[in-house]
């Protein structure tokens, strides 16, 4: 043990999935770098805390994975190797609980008192923490408005019968009796204002014993069981993509959906541009934390007007079960379904408001269409965020000329190779979004990533490393966020020679020509300049 | 599409503004008015387009409306610093107007027209801005005078 880790100023953050580690770690940090710094205070310091470093038999150094993002470094510390919990310091509960209740992928956030190698050593300090006016002075201020307080047992993952959970707490009984004598507190299992105490145990692994206990103030959950605004806060759950009117195949999870909305930082009132929207489900997201305009573009004009069975499916409803919605029905708020995007129908069924519904428009990303406004510092849009077609369940595809005079909604189309639309994608994020404003986007790889697989962009500078979801086979997708710097706009990357070819040389990209691999066929190019 | 969308929107060809031409249908859709996020939209839009948009989608009948909208665009630092007051009666009547064409007005169907000639359709409130599918001016049908519902 190391000691001075019971710091005043310490949180302790407990993450959801630990599958999704790395996604957790890029939300907190995402959302960090968005809350409201306090001017002054001891917590409002300007400049990092001395780094606590690794405790215990750390294998993981969150020191480097920390240094990697570009905000201004908390103290993070990871406590062994396959521990889901994570310190930080610098920042004031007020902070930590605006935090939790913005993130999917957070199960608790606590702020720690003391912890030992065993519950009789942590109550013995937890009794010389709070010595004298210390506990109601610095452990719970709140001593005096709340009657009544409960423990909060969490063994991380390993099943405890009741009779056990009672022996952890009968250790505590001290504690207790000073809590009853000295601020008048009950145990209450029901009162919802209760103060909670969290009582945490740290395994090695699920099936070792105990290696460390934490106890600490609980101070909030994580938001996903009640995403989206406190009173209307409904857990991601109740937007799950089974549930809704109209979606497609490759329609984002609504989980995912959230943390890229988190990851994408965006608040309430911001322009949320998705430039291969689809069904528009990263929009509903971004409705559902409060973006005050929502634009979409896609090249496929079925999937906007939600007619055809070609590539999408559709949970049958009753505007859609011929194909086409009858003109002039009235949906449930007075408006004719058949004058409104497809989608919709989902922000209409969730009972978000009319101004947050979005707009779409067909168009290629190939051909820019969103107008960039002049000056270096200048931008309307504070978040892009999209998961390009890979090529494999949705074609990377654009425009291509067709013969007939008389404009169709069946627009030919042919494939471009994935590099092409990246190219297009951080072209368009470097000249419309807002300095700070980010990019948030999927990116398929059948090889680990490394920032050589980004084409080159001077205008766009890396959050923080691309967190590693894995699919089938060798195939993985990293989601990658990027930030519009103030620089001035750049000039064209030319990673091309004359007939569009990559130079030679170059390093083939992890998703390179990714679909006829992934198919295992030579026949089938992604890449085809003709 | 609202008329905030349509000031965001370029010709794909030629990367000009687009103007809102041959307005057969309009729906104006009530929203909560949110004079902060007028504000916050202020700077980013280019008003000549939307002054000339908002002229194009006008019933007669909100002719006193385009009154309210200045020629030069109005002065965002001056309107913050009222919002931040509470000062902001006396740019009321403009953020209202702003919110009413802004937010609350939408483009069912009609024409994109870019100065060059080309012609994109917006059709059941979704432009098509494709190169492909733009109406090249020989090839326009003739349109018979617009008819205006809001």
């Amino acid at each position: 043990m190391v000691t001075g880790v019971e710091d005043d100023d310490m949180h302790l953050w407990f993450f959801r999935a630990q599958h999704l580690e790395e996604f957790a770690v890029a939300e907190w940090c995402s959302l960090c770098s968005g809350v409201r710094r306090q001017p002054s205070g001891p917590y409002g310091r300007e400049t990092a805390p001395t780094p606590v470093g690794s405790v215990g038999d750390s294998d993981t150094s969150m020191a480097s994975v920390q240094s990697q993002f570009s905000f201004r470094p908390l103290c993070w510390c990871v406590k062994s190797g396959s521990s889901p919990l994570y310190c930080s310091t610098g920042l004031t509960d007020v902070q930590a609980r605006q935090i939790a209740s913005r993130s999917i992928l957070l199960r608790y956030v606590m702020r720690l008192w003391v912890q030992g190698a065993t519950h009789a050593e942590c109550a013995h300090r937890l009794l010389a923490r709070a010595a004298g006016d210390a506990l109601t002075a610095e452990l719970l201020p709140d001593a005096g408005r709340r009657r009544h307080f409960r423990f909060v047992y969490s063994p991380c993952g390993k099943r405890v019968d009741m009779e056990s959970q009672m022996a952890v707490f009968g250790q505590y009984a001290p504690f207790v009796r000073r809590l009853r004598d000295e601020c008048g507190m009950q145990v209450a299992l029901d009162a919802p204002d209760a103060e909670r105490i969290g009582i945490v145990e740290d395994h090695r692994d699920a099936r070792q014993c105990t290696h460390r206990v934490l106890v600490g103030r609980w101070l909030a959950s994580g938001a996903y069981t009640r995403v989206g605004d406190a009173e209307r806060g409904r857990g991601v759950a109740y937007y799950a993509l089974p549930e809704r009117p109209f979606i497609g195949t490759t329609s984002m999870d609504a989980e995912l959906a959230f943390l890229m909305a988190n990851v994408a930082g965006v608040r309430a009132g911001d322009v949320v541009l998705d430039p291969y929207v689809g069904t528009g489900s990263i929009l509903v997201a971004g409705a559902v934390m409060g973006a005050g305009v929502l634009l979409g573009a896609d090249l496929d004009m079925r999937v906007l007007r939600g007619i055809g069975k070609v590539t999408h499916r559709f949970i049958p409803c009753r505007e859609n079960v011929d194909g086409n919605p009858p003109p002039g029905e009235p949906v449930a708020d007075g408006t004719c379904a058949a004058s409104r995007p497809a989608m919709c129908r989902n922000f209409a069924a969730y009972g978000i408001r009319r101004s947050q519904w979005p707009d779409v428009v067909r168009a290629d990303m190939l051909q820019p269409m969103w107008a960039g406004r002049p000056g270096a510092s200048a931008g309307w849009c504070d978040a892009i965020i999209c998961d390009p077609p890979y090529g494999i369940r949705e074609g990377t595809r654009r425009a291509a000329a067709s013969h007939k005079r008389i404009p169709s909604r069946r627009q030919a189309t042919r494939r471009v190779a994935l590099d092409e639309q990246l190219e297009a994608l951080f072209h368009l994020a470097s000249h419309i979004l807002i300095p700070g404003g980010r990019l948030v986007f999927w990116l398929p790889s059948l090889a680990p990533f490394t920032a050589d697989d980004l084409p080159a962009c001077p205008a766009l500078r890396s959050f923080g490393p691309p967190s590693c979801q894995r699919l089938s086979g060798q195939l993985q997708r990293f989601l990658v966020t990027m930030v519009r710097t103030s620089d001035a706009m750049p000039s064209a990357v030319d990673s091309r020679d004359a007939d569009g070819r990559p130079r030679a040389g170059a390093r083939v990209a992890g998703h390179a020509n990714l679909a006829a691999r992934v198919f295992g066929v030579s026949a089938r190019q992604e890449y085809n300049p003709s | 599409m609202r008329l905030l969308t349509h000031n965001l929107l370029v010709c794909p060809v030629h990367r000009e503004a687009l103007r809102i031409e041959q307005v057969r249908e309009l729906e104006v859709i009530a929203a909560e008015y949110r004079p902060e996020f007028i504000v916050r939209m202020l700077p980013r839009l280019d008003w000549g387009v939307l002054r000339a948009a908002a002229a194009a989608t006008a019933a007669a009948a909100e002719a006193g409306r385009l009154e309210a909208l200045p020629p030069q665009a109005p002065d965002v630092e001056a309107i913050q610093a009222a919002l931040r007051d509470g000062q902001v009666a006396q740019y009321e009547g403009l953020l209202q107007t702003l919110h009413h064409f802004l937010v609350e007005t939408h483009v069912i169907t009609a024409r994109l027209g870019c100065p060059h000639g080309e012609q994109y359709a917006i059709d059941g409130g979704i432009p098509n801005l494709l190169a492909e599918a733009a109406i090249s001016p020989d090839a326009m049908e003739d349109v018979a005078a617009p008819a205006v519902a809001s």
